[in-house]
């Protein structure tokens, strides 16, 4: 199999899946419902998305040359892993929606009133289908040219909240317990995204320091997310509830601002790039499931179109009655989530320790 | 074959439909006829007379062969006897050619003296400190002056001949031991592709080259300069030099390379880092200031800073075309300009330049067509376009497009242009080598020579982007006045 990803394109594909929304909009969320605590919160599930990491990295390091459909059959045979990529599709699929409709948001909120969204969704849809069928090895070079200038503007809006931020504001901590934590559950929509890695098993040229440099910067960006968190709520305590996107609203403190403008402009365009790059991979893992459930080998891209209008005729849907949308996600998709997302992964990798179990059984009784 | 050597000569100028320029000169050398048949204008005919004639003149055997004649009596011009079929391209190439009576084949010399301009400075690639040689039309100087630099054993030299009626001489020069040979094998198994009549030029062989032939973007470099051509073979690079035009062509092509010149490598590597950061920031400037000036005040005048805004806005109130109509109208009157002054007679540049700019621009905008900072933006995004000048003719339509989209659909928009371009272009490969290398693919050992330049002993490693069979460019302690040189 050709190895088309670099480890260094692997790890700024997983940053992106990572920092993109969780610097957007859930840092409002989660003020929303759980104040001063929340970077515990978000500190543990990402946490939680760590280990899942762990074992998919492990899966991975088993299975070097095999692909996740590959994996999947020599575990769960042919039809198990049939059904299991078509869950996974589905699971994408609710993925590349959420990503969609935070891109209106994003751009409801940012977008001059001269366009009407859905006029807006035509170039965009255009751009996701190019990017989609220039395949994975641009599309990881295409997220390689534009990270550094994300990981630029997240550097800029931390450093400038570091500086602003009123770190008394976190006290008292803890002041009700940690029950809160027993919610985190209803959060697994903005969580998972270390699952996008499946659609790299057997396509990434392993350096020598694979696994160390993966969980090194993986570990720092989740100790930068939660501080990020930390940083937005103590800036403006109380009233970050009414600060919804994060990332513009923290650089609003950045000195000079009369006489550069609203620099804030900038990072918004970053983050306008890093949600359709998010948007991209997504639908790029939904067609390749997708192909490979159904043995798909040409016309990839209009599966990619196929899955995009299904999105966007869901988010039209969903539009109607933003409430009611919001409900399904929040009491009913997020059992799916936690299945996917946790419950897949532990079980490969019960099973695979199971395999090699019974393998070494079948050695020592030879 | 019983033919005699005048009658062949005749047969030969028959061929060439009677041209005045084919000269026969019949000669009477002991009991033997010959014919010496030569093209008037490609010849040298000093040398024939000298060189040939003179010698046979002095020649005094009754019998003799064309081998005791090319052993013994021309030692001169390279000859070689060759057959019927050969002679006439020789003829074409600026060869003399000798008959015998009853003898088919013929002794060819080489008394090529083609036309052609001294060695200069090229017009487009100038330089303050460096070499200033230039290539020129003639293949054979192109080759002398990469040979001069590389008195190397391993530099191969291959001829190929393209062109039903041209016949246009292409020399491919590698380094044996350090191209990767699958590159070549591509070129040549590329080139065998088309039978064209003519190649008078090598951008011809570009579109042949070409893996999109109908992309914007350059996917074959090129130089005019033997020390770029030879710092290029030193990369893993094959050069190809084409016979009539003084520009070569450099394979595999990284974009990034038009960012660099040969004054980078002849200066000071913390000015030159600086040098290129304008560079990339020309780029920018060129391709997206247009649209994002179209965008920023149709759509976005809130990110101005109060101050600039209130210029603006006073400058541009009383303006019949809108912000979108006003930069394409200033646009399109600058390559207007730039277009005559391109194709005016020179003595009429100095007031194409006087009146575009001085009378058309100031008048324009004391008219009230278009705004002073709509004037000011087009001219630095124009005068940026020839910041890198072999990509002059993609950044000038990208920033037409980037224009549009700003006026269409603002920041949004261009950032989803950029995104599409940037997708476009990551997903372009030119003889195994990543368009944007080493950007991306991030290539550690080549950031050393990307916008940030290193210094020169530290670039021990030739380019991963470039394949290549020899990594190792510098040894420390181990140059012993260039004993090593072969590698």
């Amino acid at each position: 199999m050709e190895k088309t990803v670099t480890t260094r394109q692997l790890i700024f594909i997983l940053i992106l899946s990572v920092v993109t929304l969780k610097v957007l909009f859930l840092p409002n969320v989660l003020a929303t419902n759980i104040g001063r605590d929340g970077y515990i919160m978000l500190l543990f599930l990402l946490l939680v998305d760590f280990i899942v990491l762990l074992m998919l990295l492990y899966l991975m390091n088993k299975y070097k040359d095999m692909t996740f459909y590959d994996l999947l059959c020599t575990l769960l045979g042919k039809v198990g892993a049939k059904i299991i990529m078509f869950l996974l599709c589905l699971y994408f699929l609710t993925r590349c929606f959420t990503r969609f409709q935070t891109n209106f948001i994003y751009l409801n909120e940012n977008l001059y009133t001269a366009f009407e969204w859905y006029i807006f969704t035509v170039p965009i849809l255009i751009c996701v289908l190019f990017c989609v069928r220039q395949g994975l090895k641009a599309f990881s070079r295409l997220n390689e040219v534009f990270m550094p200038v994300i990981l630029f503007g997240f550097a800029v809006a931390l450093v400038v909240g570091i500086f602003r931020a009123d770190f008394s504001n976190a006290l008292p901590m803890l002041e009700n317990g940690i029950s809160f934590i027993k919610s985190s559950s209803r959060y697994s929509v903005w969580f998972g995204d270390y699952l996008v890695l499946i659609l790299f098993f057997g396509k990434v040229k392993m350096d020598k320091k694979f696994n160390l440099k993966l969980i090194l910067s993986m570990l720092g960006l989740v100790f930068s997310v939660a501080l990020f968190y930390a940083v937005f709520y103590f800036t403006y305590n109380y009233n970050t509830v009414c600060h919804i996107n994060a990332i513009s609203d923290i650089m609003q403190f950045l000195p000079s601002v009369s006489d550069i403008g609203s620099f804030d402009w900038i990072l918004i365009l970053i983050w306008d790039v890093a949600l359709f790059l998010d948007l991209t991979i997504n639908v790029i893992v939904v067609t390749s499931l997708f192909c490979q459930v159904f043995n798909i080998n040409k016309h990839k891209e209009v599966v990619s179109l196929v899955a995009l209008l299904i999105v966007v005729v869901i988010s039209v849907l969903m539009n109607f009655n933003i409430y009611l949308s919001m409900t399904i996600f929040r009491d009913y998709i997020y059992i799916y989530n936690i299945i996917i997302q946790g419950a897949l992964p532990l079980l490969l990798f019960i099973l695979k320790k199971k395999k090699r179990r019974k393998k070494s059984e079948v050695l020592v009784a030879q | 074959m019983n033919m005699k050597a005048s009658e062949r000569a005749q047969e030969i100028k028959k061929e060439f439909l009677d041209s005045p320029d084919i000269i026969i000169r019949d000669i009477k050398l002991g009991d033997k006829n010959l014919s010496l048949v030569f093209i008037d204008e490609l010849c040298n005919i000093e040398e024939i007379n000298r060189s040939i004639l003179f010698s046979l003149s002095k020649f005094c055997e009754k019998d003799f062969s064309l081998e005791a004649l090319q052993k013994e009596v021309i030692t001169f011009c390279n000859a070689e006897i060759l057959l019927n079929e050969e002679i006439e391209e020789k003829l074409l190439r600026g060869f003399a050619v000798l008959f015998k009576d009853n003898d088919k084949r013929a002794l060819c010399f080489n008394t090529v003296m083609y036309p052609g301009r001294s060695v200069e400075e090229p017009p487009t690639s100038t330089v303050i400190s460096g070499p200033r040689e230039g290539f020129t039309e003639t293949l054979k100087i192109n080759l002398s002056l990469i040979r001069k630099r590389l008195p190397s054993k391993k530099l191969k030299v291959e001829e190929l001949s393209i062109g039903r009626r041209t016949k246009t001489r292409i020399n491919l020069v590698y380094f044996n031991d350090i191209v990767d040979l699958k590159v070549v094998d591509e070129i040549k198994r590329k080139l065998d592709k088309y039978d064209i009549d003519g190649v008078l030029d090598s951008y011809y062989l570009v579109k042949f080259l070409e893996n999109r032939p109908n992309s914007i973007f350059r996917q074959i470099g090129n130089c005019e300069k033997p020390d770029i051509a030879v710092a290029k073979i030193l990369e893993g690079r094959v050069v190809i030099l084409v016979d009539g035009t003084p520009i070569a062509l450099t394979i595999p092509y990284v974009m990034f390379e038009d960012f660099q010149s040969s004054n980078d490598y002849y200066s000071d590597a913390h000015r030159v880092s600086i040098l290129r950061i304008i560079r990339v920031l020309g780029l920018f400037i060129s391709i997206f200031l247009p649209g994002m000036y179209i965008a920023l005040q149709l759509y976005h005048y809130k990110v101005l800073p109060l101050k600039f805004l209130v210029t603006i806005v006073n400058t541009t109130q009383n303006l019949p075309l809108n912000p979108f109509l006003e930069i394409f109208f200033i646009i399109v009157l600058f390559d207007i300009l730039f277009e005559a002054s391109v194709r005016m007679p020179k003595y009429l540049g100095m007031a194409i330049s006087i009146v575009g700019a001085l009378i058309l621009g100031d008048t324009a905008v004391k008219a009230g067509l278009v705004s002073p900072p709509g004037v000011m933006i087009v001219a630095l995004s124009a005068i940026t376009v020839y910041i890198i000048p072999n990509q002059s003719s993609q950044i000038s339509l990208l920033r037409i497009v980037f224009a549009i989209i700003g006026g269409t659909l603002g920041f949004h928009g261009i950032m989803l242009g950029m995104l599409f371009l940037l997708a476009y272009l990551c997903n372009f490969d030119s003889f195994n080598t990543p368009y944007l290398a080493p950007y991306s693919p991030y290539i550690k050992d080549d950031m050393k020579d990307f916008i940030l330049k290193d210094s020169l002993t530290t670039m021990t490693k030739r380019p991963k982007s470039i394949p290549n069979e020899n990594t190792t460019r510098l040894k420390r302690g181990k140059g012993k006045n260039g004993k090593n040189s072969n590698n």
